[in-house]
């Protein structure tokens, strides 16, 4: 009788197991909320424009257009590169909607969909800085090259630089304010935010590689194991692809060259 | 030439003009760039005021947020909290954009202010804006209130704003102190800015606005503009919410703008200048105006100046040009007329001594101008020796500006002459006299002189009259003859008209069809009676002809008459003499045929006399028997008949009826043959026919009567012949649609010496008793005149019966249609 409610106990835990780690989709439905995780100074992903406090950003965009989907409510979380991880892993939130480069590191602790963007690495350096013309001009000897912590670029950069020094900086305005105090030659950055630093700046210039550099695909990111959630993602992925949404929002956030629209 | 000067003139004009309008336009368009530019130049001074103010405004605000941390910490640290009234107050210190500074807890009640009286006011912060999304420690701004301060001062709604009323700006920002929510709050002096910026910028010209990103208007140095309220939505306010700036023309409160619109960088707040168009720009209106008007009135001056000056300078241009042109033409002409309007042309210099010769001067006399130049003009080779002399003494003796003519033979190469009239001029040029001999070929001018004077001598010495007259019929010119035939003199009949020689015999219709040909044919021909100047009438045959100018209306008329009143009296003789002779042809007809009628009748007529009388015998013998009588009888009725039908004939014959109707030609012959039957039967004369019967036109009496005096004369002709066989033979064929009659006879042929004599008027070669010699002659103007054939007669030798026979022939010929 112990022996058979031992097992039953067992049994019970094991199915209640399974059940905890398939339950994000019907968890999203039933509290009527899709909690996303956003950074909101990434510029035409997710930009919180400090003025008006509204995101701007083509997935701050599908974010909504994944809620209304699911017919749910949405509610923007907070997060960043360095706290990207932990957010979805602590289930700050449901997912990461913030065109998170896959890594081969994030890979192995959080799930990646379906890349909808892809973006080589830029600089960005300085109108009047004399050292950097060319994209040659950025290995050098004597040259500083800003990361931000917690990017791809920084391993990227770590890896590919052999005669320029690395400043990994702790945020993404910090390398702008080492390039523009000369304390840094160029920062490395993406498609969305270079072209971005080219409008919002008259001190920006954009050095573009010769040839492909490192192109890395943008993607969303969630927990694993949430296998419905993550088929239903997936799904709409292959619908905004298909219906023309995410072409009409990469056009909006004039995001068009890098968008993955097959 | 001045017609083309005038044209010339126009194009320069309407040229003119249309520069004007270029320049004018090009003036007008270069002012409207530099108006844009004006523009540009405005926004740009729009946009750096904007700049700037937004970095000034954006200062403050970090300024108030530092304030804000400070109070925190003042906060924090105070330990006697009845302290804290004070040290916010002594925050305000050289802080004039600020009018108080309010600590507020959760229930957004003023616990603490630099200002005591706002304290326990609650604030209500709805309207605060921007709405934290994530951090919620933001500087959110409140709509504009009227009044110095919370206490006696409200937010504005609806538009109630006052120009005179004090206004500030509540700026709020929540932090955490001691682990409670507390609010602080900053009343910013909206006059302050007003006061600041009014300084630097004119009021007049340009309004400066702070706007809150949600187009809330917080502050405006225009006092019209209504805070609190929504500013006019606009696209540039739009775009600078996109971009971060924009600037450009708008039209807002019904004025049009130059604005420039600028957001801070961190708050939401967008400073826009506005510069008043029409106010800025009117100014430089005005003087672009005076400046147009100056220009344009300056180029027009000196357009017309230059207009003035081209037309002079055209028109000295053109009496230049047409001074060379003339210069030109003059040398032209004077070589054309040197080479080619004369025969002779040359230059020679006082002395006689050739300078230049003309090529048709120098062709006629097989020479180069090489090989006569500067020998003397006398010594050519073509003069006569005593012209040779006449041209050395007045060539040398020439006397300036006279004028020597003369006509002078030449000779030409084979020794032939051509008649030159002669000039010998002189010319000056520059200060230079030369001599020009001229000489005129007028050889051909000459024989045609001639010719009309000998054209002349035969007009007037021609036996024939001729009158000319002008285009209207004036006589205008008369020859000797027309004088000698009419008894008009020249001055009694000089421009009057022909009429005056009408003999009044002609009718209008006559006159009438003789213009109407002279205007379809030019000419007209015939005969016609007029009437001298003594009365007398005098016939003629006029021939007149028209003569046409080079346009083909007539010009003169001429006529050419012959005096023909002889002729026609002739004519007339002859006619009578004609109609004699018919009458005597008649005569001898009328002879032959009594003749005849003796002949035919004496055979009947002894018949009837012997059976009567035989039968008177037989009845005074009483032998007579009934049967014999009755034969006897019908022997005489017989003879009676034939009688009868002999007289028939021969009152056929001597019908005079004219009338030509067709006839055939077998039967005339025969009738003409039963005629002569007796004289041809008591000579033993054998006619021998050979017809072709068919139908001939025209009078058949006539034909017999030719028949018979061709016949007739071939019976005589036996008479002279003692000969056996007497034969007439007829053949009648027709031949090209032509009758042809051959009357053939053997009787010998006649005399070859009178044989053409045969058809003349009274020539015979009978006894007078027997011919008249017009047989002959009748026959032929029958034949001739009547039937419009001919008649020949010639002697032939021919074969008939294997004998060899002589005999005349005569064959006549008639056109059958």
């Amino acid at each position: 009788m112990k022996k058979n409610f031992l097992l039953l106990f067992i049994i019970l835990i094991f199915q209640t197991s399974l059940f905890a780690k398939d339950y994000k989709l019907d968890s999203i439905i039933k509290t009527n909320k899709l909690k996303v995780c956003i950074w909101p100074e990434y510029y035409g992903i997710s930009y919180l424009d400090p003025r008006t406090q509204t995101l701007v950003g083509i997935d701050s965009d599908l974010a909504k257009e994944l809620a209304k989907d699911l017919k749910v409510e949405l509610e923007y979380v907070q997060s960043s590169f360095a706290t990207l991880i932990k957010d979805i892993r602590s289930d700050k939130c449901d997912i990461a909607m913030f065109a998170i480069g896959n890594t081969e590191a994030r890979r192995a602790k959080i799930r990646f969909t379906t890349p909808h963007l892809s973006s080589d690495i830029y600089a960005i350096t300085t109108k009047t800085n004399k050292k950097i013309k060319t994209w040659d001009d950025i290995d050098k000897k004597g040259v500083v090259v800003a990361v931000a912590k917690g990017t791809y670029h920084e391993p990227v950069m770590k890896e590919k630089l052999k005669n320029a020094e690395l400043l990994v900086v702790n945020s993404y305005h910090a390398r702008e304010q080492e390039v523009i105090a000369g304390r840094a030659d160029v920062f490395m950055t993406d498609y969305p935010f270079g072209k971005r630093m080219l409008a919002k700046t008259d001190w920006a210039k954009l050095i573009i590689p010769k040839k492909k550099y490192h192109m890395t695909p943008y993607a969303w990111a969630m927990a694993y194991e949430n296998d419905k959630f993550f088929t239903r993602v997936q799904k709409f992925i292959k619908d905004i692809k298909q219906d023309g949404r995410l072409l009409k929002l990469a056009r909006k956030n004039e995001l068009i060259p890098i968008a993955k629209l097959d | 030439m001045r017609k083309k000067s005038v044209n010339s003139f126009s194009k320069i004009i309407i040229t003119a003009v249309f520069i004007i309008f270029i320049i004018i336009g090009t003036i007008v368009s270069s002012l409207s760039v530099l108006k844009d530019e004006a523009i540009k130049t405005h926004l740009k001074i729009a946009e750096l005021h904007s700049k700037t103010i937004s970095e000034q405004i954006e200062q403050t605000i970090s300024s108030i947020d530092l304030i804000i941390n400070s109070s925190k910490t003042i906060i924090e640290n105070t330990k006697n909290i009845n302290t804290l009234d004070n040290k916010l107050k002594s925050l305000l210190n050289n802080r004039p954009y600020i009018r108080s500074i309010n600590i507020l807890n959760e229930e957004k009640r003023i616990i603490f202010s630099s200002s005591t009286i706002n304290k326990n006011l609650i604030v209500n912060m709805n309207s605060f804006y921007p709405k934290p999304l994530f951090n919620k420690h933001l500087l959110r701004f409140g709509k504009p209130w009227i009044g110095r301060d919370f206490k006696d001062g409200k937010e504005i709604k609806n538009s109630e704003y006052n120009s005179n009323d004090l206004t500030f700006i509540p700026i709020v920002k929540m932090l955490k102190i001691k682990n409670n929510s507390t609010y602080i709050l900053i009343n910013m002096n909206s006059d302050y800015f007003n006061n600041k910026y009014i300084h630097i910028l004119k009021e007049e010209y340009a309004i400066f606005d702070l706007i809150r990103v949600d187009g809330t208007l917080l502050l405006s140095s225009n006092p019209k503009h209504k805070i609190g309220s929504e500013t006019p939505s606009s696209n540039l306010f739009q775009d600078s919410l996109k971009k971060k700036k924009s600037s450009g023309l708008e039209t807002i409160y019904n004025t049009n703008y130059l604005s420039a619109y600028e957001l801070t960088e961190m708050y939401p707040l967008n400073i826009a200048i506005r510069l008043n168009l029409d106010k800025n720009l009117k100014e430089w209106e005005t003087k672009r105006e005076n400046i147009v008007l100056t220009i344009s009135f300056l180029i027009i001056i000196c357009v017309v100046l230059v207009l003035v000056l081209i037309r002079k300078n055209n028109l000295e241009k053109e009496k230049e040009i047409s001074f060379h042109k003339l210069e030109i033409e003059n040398k032209k002409r004077f070589k054309v007329l040197f080479e080619q309007s004369t025969f002779l042309a040359a230059i020679l210099k006082d002395d006689g001594s050739i300078v230049a010769m003309n090529k048709i001067a120098l062709k006629f006399l097989k020479k180069d101008l090489l090989d006569i130049k500067y020998s003397k003009f006398w010594d050519l080779n073509c003069w006569k020796n005593k012209d040779k002399i006449w041209l050395e003494e007045e060539i040398l003796n020439f006397s300036k500006n006279s004028k020597i003519q003369k006509e002078l033979h030449v000779y030409t190469t084979n020794k032939s002459l051509k008649t030159l009239e002669f000039i010998l001029t002189s010319i000056n040029i520059s200060g230079k006299t030369e001599l020009v001999a001229l000489g005129l070929d007028i050889t051909e001018r000459k024989e045609k002189e001639e010719k009309i004077k000998q054209a002349y001598v035969v007009f007037q010495n021609t036996h024939d009259g001729i009158m000319i007259t002008d285009e209207h019929a004036n006589i205008i010119n008369i020859n000797k003859a027309f004088i000698k035939s009419t008894g008009y003199n020249f001055n009694d009949i000089f421009m009057k008209n022909p009429r005056i020689l009408s003999s009044g015999i002609h009718k209008k219709d006559f006159y009438t069809l003789m213009w109407n040909d002279l205007e379809k044919n030019g000419f007209w021909e015939g005969e016609l009676i007029n009437k001298k100047k003594n009365g007398t009438l005098y016939s003629e045959r006029l021939r007149i002809s028209c003569v046409f100018d080079s346009k083909g209306k007539i010009k003169n008329f001429i006529g050419v008459f012959s005096d023909i009143t002889k002729q026609k009296e002739q004519e007339n003789k002859l006619k009578e003499q004609e109609k004699l002779i018919q009458e005597q042809s008649k005569l001898v007809v009328m002879g032959e045929m009594i003749e005849n009628i003796a002949h035919q009748w004496r055979q009947p007529l002894s018949i009837i006399s012997s059976i009567s009388t035989s039968m008177q015998i037989q009845k005074k013998l009483k032998v007579s028997e009934e049967e014999d009588e009755l034969k006897n009888l019908k022997s005489i009725n017989d003879s009676a008949q034939y009688l009868s039908k002999t007289i028939d004939d021969f009152r056929d014959y001597l019908k005079t009826d004219k009338m030509k109707y067709s006839f055939k030609i077998e039967n005339t012959l025969e009738k003409s043959l039963n005629l002569l039957s007796s004289k041809l039967k008591n000579r033993d004369i054998k006619v021998i026919k050979n017809i072709q019967n068919f139908e001939i036109e025209g009078i058949q009496n006539e034909l017999i009567q030719v028949f018979m005096n061709i016949i007739g004369n071939a019976k005589d002709a036996f008479n002279n012949e003692d000969q056996v066989n007497k034969y007439i033979f007829v053949d009648i064929f027709k031949e090209d649609n032509n009758a042809i009659i051959l009357i053939k006879d053997n009787a010998g042929g006649i005399n070859e010496n009178i044989i053409n004599r045969v058809f003349e008027p009274y020539f015979t070669t009978k006894h007078k008793s027997q011919g008249t010699g017009i047989g002959l002659y009748m026959s032929q103007e029958i034949i001739n005149n009547h039937m419009n054939g001919f008649i020949s007669c010639f002697n032939s030798t021919f074969e008939y019966d294997n004998k060899i026979y002589k005999g005349a022939i005569f064959k006549i010929n008639i056109p059958l249609n």
